[in-house]
């Protein structure tokens, strides 16, 4: 049970090596953490649908993000990586619990003492709940489209595709939100 | 702009608004924000529990992540009933309450005055990896944070180096199996907090799968050339992707055995001398070898 310090290969004596790059990378990730987070619960709202677990699953993220940050640090856009995250934690986790969590919810009268963003009017409730009913892949396109405003590059980014999948998720995502909401879709881009 | 277009832009509208009054839970990310989630997410499993229903969440709240956040000990207070989370940090071996095996909230949160003696132990936080966590790699990498100025000394002897904000890193070489560790942050009236943690390094048992045998296997086309720059054909069989070199006093070449581990190579011998017998050896990277002779018969 002996736990031994890793040397650098110029260190010497009772000299540990300390990652001071970890350290760095830290500060830069608290910079990051405060200019995103907003926008990720957001992301996390308009795909969970849930007031009071939004910020738990943007802290997952964040958490994630944190932990890998060594590597995440150095994307390009490590805000497509943690919104890649939390996209995919809101429209798969959240599901497998949100019914039992609501149901908490009501039953302990939970919601009272824990902090929960402010409720949507009904129109914009009711057109994030049927984005929700929307395919995975298709809800989180439309969402980072018009919640993020992002480009199809950008949204290709995040999900992982490319932006020709991203163009068709788009189509079919609003095609059926149209007929779903009663709306011409004046024309796909 | 369409209908549904509208629409979609006044309801990310709305989502926008509903989270403007929002602004990140800490200064920093830290133990502070990690310990909320927590807390939070628990509350849930003591109304599950109540309404008869622990059993499932249990398993789902109670593990919120794969990789779970590192904090010592929230205790959460619901009407009749008090409970805590296991510890995740500190062993449950503890005799009694020892502040300093906890994870101690920050001056400020304490409401502790400037004016008095401080007698608050420093924050330490292990940020990751998590207790008992089960690592398959010798090298874990351990991240926290703690008061800004306190000293942190891992494992009483390993000093760490904290960064102005308090974050803190250090890499430590595990060994295999359970690997106690203390961290200690001193601040700078003196007051210690500690934590203490047992991560577990799974050492890969090395399987020892029997090589397979690949025989080596190599033949000459011609042995002779009549051509002004003579050349022969050389083939056979070595392991996939084996390296074969052909070397000789007069030239030589290689190639790379195919995915069956064929391989066949063209080998030139340019000055070779007339109606002289020399040696060619063909080899692979293992090791195995054979040779041949060849002549050249160009009289030109």
């Amino acid at each position: 049970m002996t736990i031994r310090p890793r040397r650098s290969a110029t260190a010497t004596g009772e000299a540990v090596q300390s990652r001071s790059g970890t350290v760095r990378a830290t500060e830069a990730f608290d910079a990051f953490y405060r200019r995103e987070y907003r926008s990720v619960v957001g992301l996390a709202y308009a795909l969970s649908g849930s007031r009071s677990a939004s910020e738990d699953l943007a802290q997952e993220a964040f958490i994630a993000a944190h932990r890998n940050w060594d590597r995440v640090g150095t994307y390009d856009k490590p805000e497509a990586w943690v919104r890649r995250v939390v996209s995919n934690l809101s429209v798969s986790r959240f599901r497998r619990k949100s019914s039992e969590i609501k149901a908490l919810t009501r039953l302990a009268g939970m919601g009272r003492q824990t902090a929960v963003l402010p409720e949507l009017p009904s129109e914009a409730e009711e057109f994030w709940r049927v984005v929700r009913k929307l395919p995975k892949r298709q809800a989180q396109a439309i969402a980072l489209h018009y919640l993020e405003d992002m480009s199809v590059v950008d949204i290709a980014l995040v999900l992982d595709c490319s932006p020709n999948t991203v163009k068709v998720h788009l189509h079919k995502g609003r095609k059926k939100l149209a007929a779903q909401l009663d709306f011409d879709t004046g024309g796909d881009q | 702009m369409s209908s549904l277009d509208t629409l979609a832009r006044e309801s990310s509208q709305a989502v926008h608004k509903s989270v403007a009054g929002l602004s990140a839970p800490t200064g920093a990310f830290g133990g502070a924000v990690v310990a909320s989630g927590i807390r939070r997410t628990f509350t849930y499993a003591v109304a599950g529990a109540a309404a008869g229903m622990v059993a499932v969440f249990a398993l789902l709240i109670l593990s919120p992540t794969d990789t779970p956040p590192t904090v010592s000990s929230v205790t959460t207070t619901m009407p009749n009933v008090t409970t805590s989370i296991p510890d995740t940090v500190t062993p449950t071996t503890s005799p009694a309450p020892d502040p300093g095996t906890r994870n101690v909230p920050p001056p400020a949160e304490q409401g502790n005055p400037s004016a008095a003696a401080d007698t608050t132990p420093p924050e330490l936080i292990v940020l990751s990896p998590a207790d008992g966590e089960r690592l398959k790699k010798e090298y874990a990498t351990f991240e926290g944070k703690t008061e800004p100025g306190a000293e942190v000394v891992a494992s009483g002897k390993y000093r760490v180096d904290v960064a102005a904000d308090g974050a803190w890193s250090i890499g430590l070489v595990l060994s295999p199996g359970g690997n106690g560790v203390v961290f200690e942050a001193t601040d700078e009236a003196g007051n210690v907090a500690s934590v203490r943690m047992i991560i577990y390094y799974d050492a890969e048992t090395t399987t020892t799968t029997k090589p397979v045998d690949y025989p080596f296997t190599a033949y000459q086309k011609y042995g002779t050339s009549t051509d002004a720059v003579p050349w022969d054909k050389f083939y056979g069989k070595s392991a996939p992707g084996a390296k074969i070199a052909v070397t000789s006093e007069f030239g030589g070449g290689s190639t790379v055995a195919n995915g069956d581990g064929q391989w066949e190579l063209i080998v030139q011998f340019p000055g070779a001398p007339y109606d002289k017998t020399f040696t060619v050896k063909v080899k692979d990277d293992l090791g195995r070898f054979k040779h041949f002779s060849f002549v050249s018969k160009y009289t030109g």
